[in-house]
């Protein structure tokens, strides 16, 4: 019995030894036979292995695997560790073998842009070159596909030239070969989402992502201007889209970037809720009726790239008013005379074409909008409830019928802005606008009404100018103004006027009626008629206000009111002075200068005196001094 | 100058002696005149508005007061609303006459009567339909509510003004309750004559101060107004 057990355990002693010198021996050199019979195959060219060991039957072990690019040798993909788990023969013996499953772990894969091709990594190329040239070889196997191939923890390293690079960390590549082409799967660990790609003999056949979070890198995949135009906006969202490549070899794509967010460079805030379905098809990619929305509304965009041509199309509608809409325009630092708040309402219709290599691109479209409140005008006067419509033609903007409330009163608008060159001429009208209420409007004390009448009376007037944005300078306009239904005593110029006269300042009954005309010379005014009519004093003159505040005007006053001519030249003859204004509006110096010594402004007055009897309601300008 | 032997200074004074004998009753009269600010709202010594925001529309609404005047030689009693309205939106805004109501009381508990629309005024435009107000605008109106002066006999102390404006198919609902300023109070309008009569606004109060209103209708002006001047600023004053 125990010659029989010996007999036994030094069979199974030489079983295990000759199992293990052969296992030994297979472990040995199975690196240098495998490479021997990569280099057979030709594959060497695709394939470089750093070591390769047999751990146990049926199992080869290879560390650290590459995938090179045969053209230029760039290594494409790299795997720390890869078991490739063997299967027999099927006729038995020690006929020949093939590779039943491969799996790995760790690893690094690089896909870069491939010009030509949409997006087509190189790496699918190589694993199908690769494939086949394995499967065509393999003439004693039955099976002739390739084995599963499963890999976990990879990271995926997008690249491309001149592009930042987008790594997705953490994901499993399965390939699977099948007859009616190979498949691979990627999922993305690190983000989510699903890649799949079905590759034939050709190539790349088509291409699926299912929820696959996408960021601005990936614009790289996309073709030309279609990828200029991602890089515009920085897309960030969530990607389902399928590729197919037709018999006739042309793309065709479709999918949808959804809860995304838009970063634009030339928008100051962030497009949120975005939903962006598109299509590749005959060459042409085009967006249909995506919506994007942002704090406060909602935009629907459709676009049409092809070769030729770029249409986008925008609408907003019912949007609120931000401030940072100002920002939009190209000369935003430029537009000094508008101060506004968050608060209102806008719509715009938009579209805008490029048509084959003609420069610059073809901007039409209208819009309304409706600012709660605006600062207007050089010492940004308060205006509520602005509220207008616009065109825009390529880079005009034009101003329909613009209305705000100012002050009680109404301030009409219309004009014409160049977006690009700065000009800009425009009409402005002020209707009823109440004086009392113009303090709160400039950000002045409003004076209380149980303190007695201040400065009081409804302000009527029109300016029609024409400028450059951020060239003041240049500014040139005319227009007239008239106040009346009111007090306006306390103005410290006309107060300045009656301390000078000696005169006491008339009760708040007097009636008074100002008017004026006159010119914007750049940053200042030419006053070319000034008349207070008024009961208790009357004046006229004409002068200059400069940017600065300073005044220089000459000024006639008439104690008497305006009556018939006889009586007026009675009191001329007797008591005329000449007032000269100077100083500041705000702190107006004044002097009295007596008749014998005034000599300019004589023949303006006896101008100013005979247009009073005159059918024609505006009287001749007198000259400025 | 003479004419006829006669000094023109006597025929002067004699027409004047006639026109003043024809106008003595009137002066006998009270002047027929209320003047009110919305209900609710601090106000001032200038005219007061009342502000109604909607996503569909603005209104701003001022009362002018309640006074006789003559509507095609009669005398009536008129409560005289302005309107802004802007229209934030695409599409017109409409108001139909129907959807424009006005109320008046006479003190609490006391009788309350509805006015009708009787003339309408945009600017120099007079509204003969619906009152409309363009997509993404602002118009103003003059209103003119009517009733025959004698079935009341006397000036309302509320003036409640209702509107609907339409939208498509949205409504815009609002109302303003004015109650009326007392003779008494320092901000009630001066009786005293309106120094710019042509102007017709003192203190953004249409034609205050002691004024007979005479026959409505748009009077010439020179300048571009929101609103304008509907009675003869040369009426006989008090």
């Amino acid at each position: 019995m125990v010659s029989v057990l010996r007999i036994v355990a030094t069979v199974i002693a030489v079983a295990c030894l000759s199992t293990a010198g052969l296992w030994f021996a297979a472990d040995r050199y199975a690196g240098s036979v495998v490479l021997e019979d990569l280099r057979d195959r030709g594959m060497d060219r695709h394939f470089e292995i750093a070591e390769i060991r047999i751990p146990k039957p049926g199992v080869i072990r290879i560390s650290d695997a590459r995938l090179r690019d045969p053209d230029t040798g760039e290594v494409v993909a790299q795997v720390d560790e890869v078991e490739i788990l063997l299967e027999f023969g099927s006729h038995g013996g020690w006929g020949p073998i093939a590779p039943a499953l491969i799996r790995g772990r760790g690893g690094r894969i690089v896909l870069s842009v491939d010009d030509g091709d949409l997006g087509l990594v190189r790496l699918c190329k190589q694993l199908v070159v690769l494939h086949n040239e394995w499967a065509t070889r393999q003439v004693d196997y039955v099976d002739k596909r390739a084995p599963p191939i499963e890999v976990r923890d990879v990271d995926i390293v997008l690249r491309s030239a001149g592009l930042p690079l987008e790594t997705l960390s953490g994901c499993t590549v399965w390939v699977n070969d099948m007859d009616v082409g190979s498949q691979i799967i990627i999922e993305n660990g690190s983000r989510g989402g699903i890649l799949t790609l079905w590759l034939g003999p050709a190539g790349l056949r088509s291409l699926k992502v299912s929820g696959f979070a996408v960021s601005p890198e990936y614009a790289m995949f996309l073709p030309g201007k279609s990828g200029k135009l991602a890089e515009e906006f920085q897309p960030r969202g969530i990607l389902d889209f399928e590729l197919h490549r037709g018999l006739d070899e042309e793309l065709e794509a479709s999918g949808v970037l959804r809860e995304a967010v838009l970063t634009p460079k030339l928008v100051p805030f962030p497009l949120e809720r975005v939903n962006l379905p598109f299509e590749y098809k005959d060459r042409r990619f085009s967006i249909k009726e995506a919506r994007i929305g942002f704090e406060g509304g909602e935009l629907e965009t459709s676009i049409e790239h092809t070769a030729e041509s770029l249409t986008v199309a925008l609408d907003v509608v019912d949007a609120s008013f931000r401030k940072d809409y100002l920002q939009l325009f190209p000369q935003v630092r430029e537009l000094t005379w508008i101060r506004c708040e968050d608060g209102g309402n806008i719509e715009l219709h938009l579209v805008v074409e490029q048509r084959g290599d003609a420069e610059g691109l073809s901007v039409r479209g209208w819009g309304g909008v409706l600012v709660d409140r605006v600062w207007l005008g050089p010492r940004l006067v308060e205006v509520e409830d602005l509220v207008g419509s616009f065109d825009i033609r390529d880079n005009e903007l034009i101003f329909r019928e613009t209305s705000g409330v100012c002050a009680s009163g109404v301030v009409q608008l219309r004009g014409l802005l160049n977006i690009e060159s700065g000009e800009l001429e425009f009409d402005v009208s002020v209707q009823d606008v109440e004086l009392a209420r113009v303090h709160r409007a400039m950000g002045m004390p409003e004076p209380d009404w149980r303190g007695g009448i201040g400065i009081t009376g409804w302000l009527q007037g029109d300016l029609q100018y024409r400028g450059r944005l951020g060239a003041p300078e240049e500014g040139r306009g005319e227009g007239q103004l008239s106040v009346r239904g009111g007090n306006l005593w306390k103005v410290p110029v006309l107060s300045a006027v009656l301390t000078a006269l000696g005169l006491e300042r008339p009760g708040p009954s007097e009636a008074h009626r100002l008017s004026m005309r006159f010119r914007v010379r750049g940053e200042g005014y030419r006053i070319d008629e000034a008349r207070l009519e008024s009961s208790y004093l009357s004046l006229i003159g004409n002068g200059r206000v400069r940017g600065n505040g300073e005044i220089d005007m000459d000024i006639i006053p008439l104690s008497v009111p305006l009556g018939p001519l006889g009586k007026l030249l009675e009191f001329v003859q007797r008591q005329i002075v000449k007032v000269e204004l100077g100083g500041t509006v705000g702190d107006p110096q004044v002097k009295v200068i007596p008749l014998k010594v005034v000599t300019g402004p004589i023949g303006s007055f006896f101008g100013w005196v005979g247009s009073l009897f005159n059918s024609d309601p505006e009287p001749e300008t007198p000259s400025a001094p | 100058m003479r004419i006829a032997g006669v000094s023109f200074n006597r025929v002067n004074g004699a027409v004047a002696l006639l026109l003043a004998a024809a106008c003595l009753p009137a002066c006998f009269t009270p002047p027929d005149r209320a003047y009110f600010a919305p209900a609710g709202i601090e106000f001032g010594d200038t005219i007061s508005s009342y502000r109604v925001e909607r996503p569909d529309a603005h209104v701003l609404a001022r009362c002018q007061g309640a006074y006789v005047n003559e509507v095609d030689g009669r005398d009536v009693l008129t409560v005289h609303v302005q309107l802004e309205v802007t229209r934030p939106r695409s599409g017109e805004l409409r108001l139909t006459r129907e959807d424009l109501e006005l109320d008046i009381a006479f003190g609490a508990g006391g009788v309350r009567e509805e006015l009708d629309l009787t003339d309408a005024w945009s600017g120099r435009q007079q509204v003969v339909g619906d009152l409309v107000v363009p997509s993404w605008s602002r118009r103003p109106f003059d209103l003119f509510f009517d009733a025959p002066v004698d079935a009341l006999g006397k000036l309302p102390e509320q003036v409640l003004v209702r509107w609907i404006g339409r939208a498509g198919g949205d409504r815009v609902v609002g109302q303003c309750l004015f109650r009326r300023i007392s003779p008494a109070d320092p901000r009630a309008p001066s009786e005293d004559p309106i120094g710019d009569a042509s102007f017709g606004l003192r203190n953004g109060y249409y034609l205050p101060g002691r004024m007979h209103m005479r026959e409505r209708g748009l009077r010439a002006s020179a300048e571009e107004r929101m609103h304008y001047v509907f009675h003869d600023p040369g009426g006989w004053g008090w």
